[in-house]
């Protein structure tokens, strides 16, 4: 089974005019193209407005596709009050699998009190939170180590390995804590088999970032991972198996 | 699917690959051979080379040596590039002259994150100013911050509107998001397609730059050429769109 970590849904308040194919019917269809089974789902404009009503939308269009989709919420850590809540109500009334945190388009530092106070509340549900990462100044891998290190219970996805330029860096940082898993979006095809020699396979998630990458980001995305030639165990964790575990899903 | 479907059949062999690396770093190496491997794996005939590691940040003349060794064993197949870094001032700029009088070679390359400095302040401008006067491309990292983001190549660009610049990696990542809107704006930047994380950023600045100012390029050995060229053809671009990417817009550029 072939399980995609990272997809953002394109509600009508967030429409990039370059990126295409971003309607459920178009993700559905394109997943279907590249052969991948499900994927995990989260918001693209809640990451920088009404988080609420992001979640809501997800909640809707992933009750439609239950087989496919694996619905994430967000939250936005300088709205405290209303950030509690919403993980409560993400995971006990709209049934999420997990959260999905992105720093800087949020605006706010990944590693600091506010965060803390989120994650003390996500800590008390047993679901990943996946995380941007690579981009400087707060969404760096060393940053969401310090995070992951204090919340050790919490299942943490960084998310792109820290693309082009901190993939050494997030390579290191799941060294340094074994409750972070590396996702593939983005980041160069070596620093992926530099990662599966030494934190392991099992360590390493597909992601696709979609649709960012157009109608054919998945496809090249896979095959990024395919083109590595990796023992087929190993390519089976990342494609599928470690995501199986991390969300419990029965293949 | 296919682990061998990557690259359709008519892509042609004329692909260039504007961006590759022999040497070695701690983390990865590669030898001319062994790109010369999977370049004819894949029908690339031809490859621009660059130093990469402690050739690129200090053993500049190792590095332009060892690039012109390549070229010379294998001239059909290698254009070489030569790198020096602005720091090393009168050094750099004599090392510069005879990676191009004597070596052989066709290109500077500048890695300001390892080299330095930032993309458009003052210590590079002696070595922009030599490669203009030796009709050179300038090739130039971009997308780390705070040493070469996108808008700081455009700067220094517009201040040097004689000079060829190409922006490696468009961008890389975040920063792509850059570039649609303001490198239309100078006419003498090429954006290099190589790491830029999504096939849709491509297609974008096809859409809002041109494709005349696109060069593919893989970034051999960080990234598979394999696995770059897999990203372009996704976009599915008619003929003409591709062969500019991928072969026609480097022969214009390097004269070939």
């Amino acid at each position: 089974m072939i399980i995609d970590a990272h997809c953002h849904y394109f509600s009508k308040n967030a429409k990039l005019d370059f990126v295409q194919g971003s309607s459920i019917e178009d993700h559905i269809r394109n997943h279907e193209l590249a052969g991948i089974d499900k994927f995990i789902l989260f918001t693209i404009g809640g990451l920088f407005s009404d988080f609420i009503k992001s979640n809501d939308e997800i909640a809707e269009v992933a009750n439609n596709y239950p087989t496919k989709i694996i619905p994430f919420g967000t939250i936005n850590p300088w709205y405290e009050e209303e950030s509690l809540e919403e993980i409560n109500r993400c995971i006990k009334d709209l049934h999420f699998k997990g959260f999905k945190l992105h720093p800087w388009m949020t605006g706010f530092p990944i590693n600091s009190d506010l965060m803390d106070t989120m994650m003390k509340e996500i800590s008390k549900f047993n679901v990943p939170v996946i995380v941007h990462s690579g981009t400087p100044p707060w969404s760096e891998p060393l940053q969401i180590a310090e995070l992951a290190y204090r919340f050790p219970k919490v299942k943490f996805i960084m998310a792109h390995m820290g693309i082009t330029d901190l993939w050494k860096e997030a390579i290191d940082a799941a060294r340094m804590c074994n409750n972070i898993w590396l996702e593939t979006s983005g980041v160069p095809s070596h620093p992926i088999k530099l990662a599966v020699e030494e934190i392991g396979a099992d360590r390493i998630v597909f992601g696709s970032d979609s649709p960012y990458g157009g109608q054919g980001g998945h496809i090249f995305q896979l095959n990024k991972i395919k083109f590595l030639d990796l023992k087929e165990e190993d390519e089976s964790l990342i494609l599928g198996k470690n995501l199986s575990k991390i969300l419990d899903i029965n293949s | 699917m296919n682990k061998n479907s990557a690259i359709r059949k008519d892509i042609g062999k004329n692909i260039i690959d504007t961006h590759c690396h022999i040497g070695n770093t701690p983390y990865v190496s590669q030898t001319a051979e062994e790109l010369l491997d999977e370049m004819d794996s894949l029908g690339v005939s031809m490859a621009v080379l660059c130093p990469m590691g402690a050739n690129i940040v200090c053993k500049n003349q190792e590095g332009n040596e060892l690039i012109s060794n390549a070229i010379k064993k294998y001239p059909e197949r290698f254009i070489g590039f030569a790198s020096v870094n602005p720091w090393f001032g009168k050094e750099a700029i004599y090392e510069l002259k005879r990676s191009i009088n004597d070596l052989g070679l066709s290109g500077l390359k500048l890695h300001p994150p390892m080299q330095g400095f930032q993309a458009n302040e003052r210590i590079v401008f002696p070595v922009i100013e030599e490669a203009i006067q030796l009709k050179i491309p300038i090739y130039i990292h971009s997308g780390t911050p705070v040493f070469s983001l996108p808008l700081q190549i455009l700067e220094l660009s517009l201040r040097y509107p004689e000079g060829i610049f190409i922006l490696g990696h468009m961008g890389g990542a975040d920063f792509f998001l850059d570039i649609p809107l303001s490198f239309n704006r100078v006419s003498n930047v090429y954006l290099e397609t190589s790491l830029t994380c999504h096939p849709v950023f491509v297609s974008e600045a096809v859409n809002k730059i041109g494709a005349d100012r696109l060069l593919f390029g893989s970034d051999s050995p960080t990234s598979q050429i394999k696995a770059e060229l897999e990203k372009i053809k996704v976009l599915n671009f008619e003929e003409e769109v591709l062969n500019k990417i991928l072969w026609g817009n480097a022969y214009r550029l390097f004269k070939i």
